[in-house]
């Protein structure tokens, strides 16, 4: 029994494949089949789109009510403010700079750039929502309904007043770093170019030192009589005028040559004298908050 | 002379405002719930639009169900006559349907680019339960599908007038766009009527699938022929990059068969003639 029903299940397998068989010789025969692999292609799918029953939808379940209860509006986008069109351009400015700063950067094309992209298309959203406001309030005061909210009305918000402060610190947050980085970068600024200018003071200074020993040199062979370069007024290369009054307070203090013999020693004035002398005497340190305050702020 | 007692009551009813309901005429219900399948930041979208609409029924969780159609049941259960459901599928994405329950239309749509209303950088804010100015696209009512969702979208996310649990105040503004076949929603704060906004969230993207004659089943009235469905996508990008990863290797293997030097190095061939002792067969007698 069980052989019987083997062997009709490979006839009938066998027939099947006879007859696919068969018809693919007669499509070769046609000339339809070509050499290399034959798919077989489904038909393009169909998608329904029934424009008559979806007007015919629209109608029967529309909701025949005053504009007061649905408040829609259809509008294109407000016309750009003049102060949005310079963000925008500022920051397409600001994308350009970052790429050429950075090569490191996927050098993209202002058009295409994602972020730009990302920046212009919130830009219609917001621009059709302020049409939308434009239209629409000025409906509702026609209407004579109160539209702003009074100062003294207070009611449960849809953010939460800890969600509220979470945002503000996120904001100061990023304000903070925003201004720490311009202080960095500032501060770089001036430090390369403070190096720049000591450079160029020491080399100035080698090349004067080089003039005048060349000139010396001339002077022995007695090519030159003059040596009025030599009592040059030294005072302008002497520091500033902090050290010069720092050296008048000095050599008051310990004398500018002549004898030193006895200076330390105590005199009938000085014996004399209870003064208090000790000082303004060491600043006191100020507390940790404010030395961590100004640590940030050097930051 | 009147009791006391009974002036008293009088006088309280009199305080008490019924005029809030006397004028609530469109008494839509919109039974927001999802089904199981889906992730945490759906469900805080959820729980924005639940916060956002105010004329609004919870439900827990749905089973994952053969037929969508026993949701027009729960929703005559809780009284309501509209429908907002979310379907996650494996934890990755996500389907919103909308439908008008009883005699339909029904919308499903693949939703995208999800932000909550608790991103930090969304810095607006509105009152709970205000009633949203709602602003659509001119492209809306172009085709007959977009002005059926249309419909749907103000009939499901506007707020009806006079609803007990709304403000009386217009503090924001939804706005509907189509851009690249998709609808984008937003929601904006109106800081000034003048038009100064800030985004209050969430954002979303619907992409629609299919519009079926009635509510959740039926026949279908349109069909997106964009649509591509997000795990088909997923396959898609994965069989590329496999493709890809293929192609290079076999690049690869090529250029450096191609560049692959015949000698490694220059040799003198006299130079490790003094290297070797001679043996006994140099060594000529």
């Amino acid at each position: 029994m069980k052989r019987k029903t083997k062997r009709e299940i490979s006839e009938s397998s066998d027939s099947e494949s006879d007859s696919s068989e068969a018809e693919l010789q007669e499509a070769f025969a046609k000339g339809l089949l070509k050499p290399g692999l034959n798919i077989v292609e489904n038909a393009p799918r169909k998608f329904v789109n029934d424009e008559a029953s979806l007007k015919q939808k629209l109608l029967e379940f529309q909701l025949k009510l005053p504009w007061i209860e649905r408040l829609d509006s259809t509008n294109d986008p407000a016309p750009l403010a003049p102060e949005m069109a310079a963000q925008i351009l500022e920051q397409e400015e600001k994308q350009k700079s970052l790429r050429s700063n950075n090569k490191k950067l996927p050098q993209i094309a202002i058009e295409n750039d994602p972020v730009l992209n990302d920046f212009k298309r919130e830009m219609i959203f917001y621009r059709q929502a302020q049409a939308a406001v434009l239209s629409s309030i000025p409906k509702l005061k026609a209407l004579k309904i109160q539209t702003k909210r009074p100062d003294d009305y207070f009611a449960e918000m849809a953010k939460s007043d800890e969600h509220m402060q979470k945002i503000r610190q996120n904001l100061m947050q990023k304000q903070l770093g925003k201004e720490r980085s311009e202080k960095i970068k500032q501060l770089r600024l001036q430090h390369k170019e403070g190096k720049a200018l000591q450079t160029q003071t020491k080399l100035e200074r080698l090349k004067e030192k080089k003039q005048i020993l060349d000139r010396v040199k001339k002077m022995r062979k007695g090519a030159e009589k003059n040596f009025d370069f030599l009592n040059q007024d030294d005072s302008k290369k002497k520091g500033g005028k902090k050290a010069l009054d720092k050296r008048k307070v000095r050599n008051e203090r310990f004398g500018y040559g002549g004898k030193k013999r006895g200076s330390k020693m105590n005199t009938k004035e000085s014996s004399a004298d209870f003064g208090n002398h000790r000082g303004k005497g060491k600043a006191s340190r100020p507390g940790k908050n404010r030395r961590n305050n100004v640590k940030n702020r050097r930051k | 002379m009147q009791n006391p007692k009974a002036k008293r009551l009088k006088k309280s009813t009199s305080q008490e405002p019924p005029l809030k309901k006397k004028h609530w005429t469109n008494k839509q219900r919109v039974l927001i719930f999802c089904s199981r399948g889906m992730n945490f930041r759906y469900r805080h979208l959820m729980q924005d639009l639940k916060t956002l609409i105010p004329h609004h029924r919870a439900e827990p969780k749905m089973e994952r169900a053969k037929t969508l159609s026993i949701v027009n049941d729960m929703c005559e259960v809780k009284n309501c006559n509209k429908a907002l459901m979310f379907e996650g599928r494996r934890k990755l994405d996500l389907y919103m349907w909308l439908s008008n329950i009883a005699d339909g239309p029904s919308v499903k749509f693949a939703v995208d680019n999800i932000h909550t209303m608790g991103e930090l950088k969304l810095t607006g804010n509105c009152l709970k339960g205000s009633r949203p100015l709602l602003s659509f696209d001119p492209k809306f009512s172009e085709s007959p599908h977009y002005s059926l969702l249309k419909e749907l979208f103000i009939q499901i996310f506007g707020v009806p007038d006079k609803h007990p649990k709304s403000q009386p105040f217009f503090d924001h503004v939804y706005t509907f766009t189509i851009l690249d076949d998709r609808i984008w929603f937003r929601n904006f704060q109106i800081l000034s009527e003048d038009g100064a906004l800030t985004e209050i969230g969430p954002r979303f993207v619907l992409n629609p699938v299919k519009i079926f004659a009635s509510s959740f089943g039926g026949l279908p009235l349109w069909e997106n022929p964009k649509y591509v469905s997000p795990a088909k996508y997923r396959r898609h990008m994965q069989l590329s990059l496999k493709k890809d990863k293929y192609m290079s290797k076999k690049q690869q293997k090529l250029r450096a068969e191609a560049n692959k030097p015949t000698k490694s190095y220059d040799l003198n061939p006299l130079d490790d003639v003094f290297k070797q002792l001679p043996t006994d067969d140099d060594v000529v007698v």
